[in-house]
C-alpha cells in the first residue's frame, strides 16, 4: 500500500533483514527497523564516504559528512519515492551536506596520506602514489564538475540520475563530465596512457 | 572523429544499465573509428584507475555506524541561511538591498511631488514593468558579482584574475542581444555567482 509514490511501510516481509530484497529493506528501514537501516548503512556508507572524501579532501570531515548524510536519510527515508533508487538519492543528500560543510569551514584541507592495504611494501608505495596523483588531479576540477565526474566514473550512475542530483539538464551533465574528463587527462597526461 | 561520433556517449560501454545492443553498437563504432578507438582506450584506462582505487579503499570503520546510530533520534537542527552563506554573499546581498532601499527613498518624494490625479482603484495595484524588473535584476546581479570579484581578487591576486577571466569568457558566450538572451544571461550569471561564491569560500584562508 503506497500513497503519492512514497514508500509506505505496510508490506514488509517477515524474516531476517539480511535476506530481504533491497526495496523491502528500504521499506523496513523507513518504518523504523534499526537492523534494516544498519544494513543499508553497511551497503552504501563506503561509496558515500569515498565521494565525500573526494570532494572534501579531508578524512575526518568526510566521516562527519557521511554521518550527517545518513542521519538525514534516516529522517527522510519515508519520502523516498517508490521508483527512486536509494544510492543516487543518498548522493543527492551527500552533495548538499558537502556544500554546507564547505560553507561552514573556511578551506578544504589536503587529505593526509593514508595507509593503503597492499600485498607488499612496493605495491603499497605504487598504489599510494597512483592514488595521490588521481586525488591531486581531481582536486584541480571545480566542485560541481568533480562531483559529476565522480558520480559517473567512480560510482557508475546514469546521466539522468546525475542530472537529478546536480539539478542539471542532460546536455549539461554530459558536457560537464566530458570537460571534467579532458581536464583530468591533462593533469594525468602520460599517466593514464601508461595504465592502459 | 566526426560530428556524428558518439564521443559523449562512449562511456556507456561501461555503464551497468546499458543494453547489450547499445554496447555492441558503441564498440563496433570504436573499432571502425581511429579517434573513438583511442578515446575508448583512454576511458578503459580511466576506469581501471578508479577501479584500482576502489580496491584499495579501507573498510568503513565500525565507529562511524555507532556515531551515526547515536544521532538517529535527535531533533533536526535548523540552520539559518545567513549562517550557512558565505560572508561575501551576505555582504553583497546586504549592499544590494541597501542600494535598493536608498533608491526607493530617493525616488519616493519625487514621485509624490508630481501631482497626478488619483488613479482608479483597480489601477493602483502594484504592477512591475518586466523590462524594468529585468534591468534592475541585472544591476543587482552586477553589483553582487563586482563585490564577490573584489573579495576574491583581494585574496588571490594575479592567479585569481586568470580564473575570473576564464569564468567571464564562459558567461560572455551567451550574447545578450534580445530579451530572451538577457534572461538567459541573468540565469547564467546566477550560476556564475554561485561558482564565484564557492571559489571565494574555497580559497578563503
Amino acid at each position: 500500500m503506497q500513497s503519492d509514490g512514497v514508500h509506505a511501510v505496510p508490506v514488509i516481509p517477515a524474516g531476517p533483514v539480511g535476506m530481504l530484497p533491497h526495496d523491502s529493506l528500504v521499506a523496513r528501514a523507513a518504518g523504523g527497523d534499526d537492523a534494516a537501516f544498519r544494513l543499508l548503512f553497511e551497503r552504501h556508507a563506503g561509496p558515500i564516504r569515498r565521494f565525500l572524501r573526494d570532494l572534501l579532501r579531508d578524512d575526518a570531515a568526510a566521516d562527519d559528512a557521511t554521518q550527517e548524510t545518513f542521519v538525514r536519510a534516516h529522517r527522510r527515508l519515508h519520502t523516498l519515492a517508490a521508483d527512486q533508487k536509494l544510492l543516487p538519492w543518498l548522493f543527492g543528500i551527500a552533495r548538499n551536506v558537502f556544500y554546507e560543510q564547505l560553507r561552514a569551514r573556511n578551506r578544504p584541507r589536503p587529505s593526509p596520506d593514508q595507509d593503503s592495504h597492499g600485498d607488499t611494501p612496493e605495491h603499497r608505495i605504487l598504489a599510494r602514489e597512483a592514488d595521490r596523483k588521481l586525488q591531486d588531479a581531481l582536486a584541480t576540477l571545480s566542485h560541481e564538475r568533480r562531483a559529476a565526474l565522480l558520480l559517473r566514473v567512480d560510482h557508475e550512475l546514469g546521466y539522468e540520475e546525475i542530472g537529478r542530483i546536480m539539478n542539471w539538464s542532460l546536455a549539461k551533465v554530459k558536457n560537464e563530465i566530458h570537460r571534467g574528463r579532458l581536464e583530468l587527462r591533462e593533469q594525468l597526461s602520460g599517466y593514464l596512457e601508461g595504465a592502459q | 572523429m566526426t560530428e556524428l561520433c558518439p564521443t559523449l556517449e562512449l562511456d556507456e560501454v561501461f555503464a551497468p544499465d546499458t543494453p547489450d545492443a547499445r554496447r555492441d553498437e558503441l564498440r563496433a563504432h570504436a573499432a571502425a573509428c581511429v579517434a573513438c578507438g583511442q578515446e575508448l582506450l583512454l576511458l578503459t584506462a580511466e576506469r581501471a584507475r578508479f577501479r584500482a582505487r576502489q580496491e584499495q579503499e579501507p573498510a568503513v570503520p565500525a565507529a562511524l555506524w555507532h556515531r551515526t546510530r547515536a544521532r538517529l533520534g535527535e531533533p533536526r537542527l535548523i540552520v539559518r541561511w545567513w549562517q550557512s552563506a558565505g560572508r561575501g554573499v551576505v555582504w553583497a546581498l546586504g549592499g544590494a538591498m541597501l542600494a535598493a532601499a536608498a533608491a526607493t527613498l530617493w525616488l519616493s518624494p519625487r514621485m509624490n511631488d508630481q501631482a497626478r490625479p488619483a488613479a482608479p482603484l483597480h489601477a493602483r495595484a502594484p504592477r512591475r514593468d518586466p523590462l524594468r524588473a529585468l534591468v534592475q535584476a541585472e544591476e543587482l546581479n552586477r553589483a553582487a558579482i563586482a563585490q564577490l570579484e573584489r573579495d576574491y581578487l583581494a585574496r588571490s591576486g594575479r592567479r585569481g584574475e586568470d580564473r575570473l577571466r576564464a569564468l567571464r569568457t564562459e558567461l560572455a558566450n551567451a550574447t545578450p542581444r534580445d530579451l530572451g538572451a538577457r534572461t538567459q544571461v541573468l540565469f547564467a550569471s546566477s550560476e556564475y555567482l554561485s561558482s564565484l561564491e564557492s571559489i571565494v569560500l574555497e580559497e578563503t584562508p
